[in-house]
């Protein structure tokens, strides 16, 4: 049994690809407890899927920063951001912006209106734990996790001691942050409270390449101001059941970059979000029931006034149930079930009508079978949705995971995904120049991976090597193109596809009185797209890097510790036929921690942009030279 | 392996375009001399607007040609473009600027900046006219000597073409975002407003037909509810003919009350008109001056993002924008409608400077 326990414990460690090194950095930074912060179903049901962890580590050095940063420079996926604050879409395996889906609890966060979550408008601050998933998922996780997905997640607060911390930072460009988080028991009830405040004027000098005589110019109309809280209930029932409620609020209020090419921008955009979800979980008989019931409000205000309608508004709701249930028949066989019902609805001048409801249920499944022979385990999942008493085909999924020896494991899915239209695409009104398209068929796509994960622990060195394989196709990908009209209208023309390599390590080398460490995120990825109609060739994805690189190295001595962050971007189209130079960018990371009694300071300084690269990640938005963010933290018990 | 052949394929085209290049350069003149430039829009925020080279003697297209001789991108939007005096103007919309460029061999020369919403351009004793969306709806003057800009003509909304006859500037105003129907007469000797002529509905473009005529092109407009979910009607389509001599309209034709055709052009002997455009008016009809009248058979059958008569070669252009994201087309017609060739130019084709 303990030994079962130990091999459990052990995969599922191995199921996450930098594990090493986060117990040995853990003592450098400020959340100490060790939680398991993954949702069970990924967790249990997503076998053989490619994952990458973003730990607390991680979560520790850019918790000042959004979500984008996070992502950018220490994953696999390939940030679209228009500029320092602006609008930052992730694209994930040559994937389009909606077809990489944010999950917070298992609740997708894409926009109904446009199918996009932006990651700069979230707080790194307010999660414990952020996982990327390369490859779909559709059948666990519904529409839109058709190239991948990010999960953002956190621990049981029952696990967590009392505590209090207070962050006050400040950086280049009028950065200012401050932040807040309280944990306190009350009897059953475990609350949390986590406040965050970040604005930035943004007004940095670049020379601007795209002008005759390269001009220094300062940046214009970038500043920003982010400001939201998260509470959270956890009562411990009984033994095996909690009750969960979490209320997340956010607003952000921003400029509109102003393009190196265009003149100076005078939009601005408001975002506000308030999001509620409640859960049951009850574990009794190692059969887990999840009661979930979610509500979410989005709203976009936009404003320019140089155009002759200077607000454009949108308003969002989505009311998301979703109950699971999983039965043990005996150790190795388990049959999982769920069943979702979500109901949207967009309001917006840009909507025939002015708006639009449509409800969607669906039933998803899995079964799992663990320990076939000691080794290994095996899932197959399947979905089926229905919207509007219309149904979308099912899509499925299967995974495995293989230990060869205990220092060698294979995994591998299959899966059939899909993404259906938005709101925008299927109920645009219909003017002179565009129109939406209410017979758009979802999007579907094909994804096949394969992996194998080492693992080397000898004398004061310990290291996990990780390589996937994979191949994707995506159909009926929707594509807004102008008509013989010269209305531009979404229709289903597209086809998608990617393979490629990706290409993971993380050593940690323990001396006496210091470690080292290293961790790397590599990708390798041809990823083309068709139109359909047209006799065309395959061409490059826009913004789809061919080859990237994410790592770092650092050391941790004693109190200190100091990280080198280095991210390499091949050349990138922008259209089909002009390319973004190819780029580096590189980052300094030195975080101190002074003991006070029972209480922590620390002190962290980033550098960004150390070597001062001239670099756009969309084109013609201009991003900051070498800036600095310093932050103070003081952590105590209460 | 299939990309690597692509790789290939664009290596193998590039170095064909390099030694294109070199082989011009070694000729008696100027590396862009006898052929047109084509000014390619771009898509609006992508800032790849682009100009496009085609030989008229060499029968050949070379695309991106401010880029590769600069090294830099154009800009946002290349909304029209203008050869004068040896230099080319290169007026770029979204990014507020005129580019100038030597005509010979497309090397920046200056660049003219803090305008807003430029459109079109014309030459008149020495001195350019730009129309502009902003401040109201004005009209720029430039010294080319110097490329400041010396004085702003307030004319109506949203002004587009700008016209130099023998004795004036004349302005389309078509309202921008919203909707206008006059035409601004400027002197240039006083640089003001001598008259406002009410033409019809959004005056899209105008010609002057050889008897020194100016025949103006309204598009109307459709009119929709207040979602645009429904079509509510429309203000027709019409083309009027003024006399430049008493500034006063001589004749009036309507078109159509539901199509809302945005291009008009002439011949070069300047006896018949050519209208097309707007999306809506699948195709360029003939129209002839003396005996004006609706035409109901295209010359040419296909919709084009914008059409432009050469008087030199004789030949009817049609630029196809296609999809804004995929290279547009260039296509040569002859003036009786037949298709001589067609070449592919940058993204969104919109137009010459000849």
């Amino acid at each position: 049994m303990i030994f079962k326990n130990f091999f459990w414990i052990f995969l599922f460690l191995l199921a996450s690809i930098s594990v090493f090194g986060q117990n040995i950095l853990q003592d450098s930074i400020i959340v100490i407890d060790e939680v398991v912060i993954q949702s069970d179903r990924l967790k249990n049901y997503a076998i053989g899927v490619a994952l990458q962890e973003l730990d607390s580590s991680k979560i520790d050095i850019y918790k000042s920063q959004s979500l984008s940063s996070l992502l950018a420079n220490e994953s696999g996926v390939s940030i679209k951001s228009y500029g320092i604050s602006g609008l930052a879409t992730p694209s994930i395996r040559g994937g389009g912006s909606s077809q990489a889906a944010l999950l917070w609890n298992d609740i997708n966060l894409q926009s109904s209106m446009n199918g996009q979550a932006s990651l700069s408008l979230i707080p790194v601050q307010f999660f414990d734990n952020v996982e990327v998933q390369y490859g779909g998922g559709s059948s666990l996780f519904g529409s839109g996790v058709l190239s991948g997905a990010i999960h953002l997640d956190n621990g049981d607060l029952f696990k967590v001691k009392d505590y209090a911390s207070i962050q006050l930072g400040l950086g280049s460009y009028g950065e200012k942050v401050g932040a807040l988080k309280v944990k306190k028991q009350f009897g059953k009830v475990h609350s949390n409270l986590n406040v965050f405040y970040r604005t930035a004027d943004n007004d940095f000098e670049f020379t601007n390449e795209s002008k005759f005589g390269q001009p220094k110019e300062t940046q214009t109309n970038a500043g920003f101001t982010t400001a939201g809280l998260t509470q959270t209930n956890e009562i411990v029932l009984t033994d095996h059941a909690t009750f969960k409620t979490s209320l997340w609020m956010n607003h952000n209020d921003k400029g509109i970059q102003s393009l190196m090419i265009q003149d100076t921008s005078d939009a601005t955009q408001e975002d506000n979000s308030i999001r509620v979800l409640l859960n049951y979980h009850n574990d009794k008989n190692n059969n887990p029931l999840n009661i979930k019931s979610a509500y979410l409000y989005d709203e976009l205000r936009y404003t320019n006034p140089d155009l002759a309608d200077p607000t454009s508004n949108s308003f969002t709701h989505s009311f998301i149930n979703e109950i699971e249930k999983s039965i043990q028949f005996n150790q190795k066989n388990e049959l999982y079930a769920g069943l979702n019902y979500t109901m949207e609805q967009a309001f917006s001048e840009g909507l025939t009508g002015g708006d639009v409801v449509r409800n969607r249920i669906s039933l998803f499944s899995s079964y799992r079978v663990k320990n076939i022979m000691n080794r290994a385990n095996l899932a197959f999942n399947a979905r089926q949705e229905m919207v509007d008493s219309k149904f979308i085909p099912t899509v499925f999924s299967a995974g495995f995971d293989y230990q060869v020896t205990p220092n060698l494991i294979l995994n591998g899915t299959a899966s059939k995904n899909y993404r259906i239209p938005t709101f925008n695409d299927l109920y645009w009104r219909t003017d002179t120049y565009s129109s939406g398209n209410p017979n758009l068929q979802p999007e579907s796509g094909y994804n096949l991976d394969f992996g194998i994960k080492e693992f080397l622990t000898k004398n004061n060195v310990s290291a996990t090597f990780s390589q996937e394989i994979y191949w994707t196709r995506t159909n009926n990908w929707i594509l807004w193109l102008p008509n013989e009209n010269g209305v531009w209208t979404p229709e289903n023309k597209q086809t998608g596809k990617s393979y490629g390599a990706e290409i993971s390590y993380r050593v940690d080398i323990e001396f006496t009185k210091f470690r080292l460490f290293s961790d790397g995120f590599f990708k390798y990825s041809i990823s083309e797209q068709k139109d359909n109609d047209i006799e065309d060739e395959w061409q490059s994805i826009w913004y789809e890097p061919k080859y990237s690189f994410s790592g770092n190295i650092g050391v941790v001595y004693k109190r200190f510790s100091a990280t080198y962050n280095h991210n390499y971007y091949s050349k990138r189209y922008y259209d089909n036929t002009s390319t973004l130079d190819p780029y580096y960018l590189a980052a300094f990371y030195f975080n101190y921690r002074q003991p006070i009694n029972d209480d922590i300071l620390a002190l962290s300084f980033n550098l960004n942009n150390v070597w001062d690269t001239n670099y756009q990640t969309v084109a013609w938005y201009a991003m900051p030279p070498t800036n600095y963010q310093l932050s103070l933290t003081y952590h105590f018990n209460i | 392996m299939k990309t690597n052949f692509t790789e290939l394929f664009m290596f193998a085209g590039m170095m064909a375009v390099l030694f294109s290049c070199d082989n011009d350069e070694n000729g008696p003149s100027g590396k862009y001399s006898n052929g047109i430039f084509i000014s390619n829009e771009g898509a609006f925020g992508a800032g790849n607007a682009s100009v496009s080279f085609y030989s008229t003697t060499g029968d050949s297209i070379v695309n991106d040609i401010f880029f590769n001789e600069n090294n830099r991108p154009l800009g946002d939007v290349l909304q029209s473009a203008l050869n004068y005096d040896g230099k080319t103007y290169l007026v770029v919309n979204a990014s507020g600027k005129i580019e100038v460029v030597n005509s010979e061999d497309f090397s920046e020369q200056d660049v003219i900046e803090s305008l807003e919403n430029p459109r079109f351009i014309t030459e008149k004793n020495g001195m350019l006219y730009v129309t502009q969306w902003g401040e109201g709806g004005t009209v720029k003057i430039i010294d080319p000597n110097s490329n400041e800009i010396v004085e702003t003509i307030q004319v109506g909304t949203g002004p587009e073409i700008i016209l130099s006859s023998a004795d004036y500037i004349i302005v389309a105003n078509k309202g921008g975002y919203g909707e206008d129907s006059t035409i601004s007469i400027i002197d240039p000797g006083s640089n003001e407003v001598v008259k406002t002529i009410q033409t019809g509905n959004k005056p899209s473009d105008m010609v002057i037909d050889s008897n020194g005529d100016l025949w103006v092109l309204n598009s109307g407009t459709t009119i929709w509810n207040d979602d645009y979910s429904q079509v509510l009607g429309h203000k027709p389509s019409s083309l009027v003919k003024i006399s430049l001599s008493s500034l006063e309209i001589t004749e009036k034709i309507e078109l159509y009350s539901d199509d809302h055709p945005s291009i008009l052009e002439i011949s070069p002997d300047g006896q018949t008109l050519y209208i097309g455009g707007g999306f809506i008016a699948a195709g360029i009809f003939e129209i002839d001056i003396n005996s004006p009248s609706v035409p109901s058979t295209p010359l040419i059958s296909k919709s084009f993002y914008n059409v432009k008569v050469n008087p030199l070669t004789s030949e009817i252009y049609g630029f196809d924008a296609k999809d804004w994201t995929n290279a547009g087309s260039f296509s040569r017609y002859s003036l009786s409608g037949n298709l001589i060739e067609e070449y592919e130019a940058g993204v969104g084709p919109n137009g010459v400077a000849l």
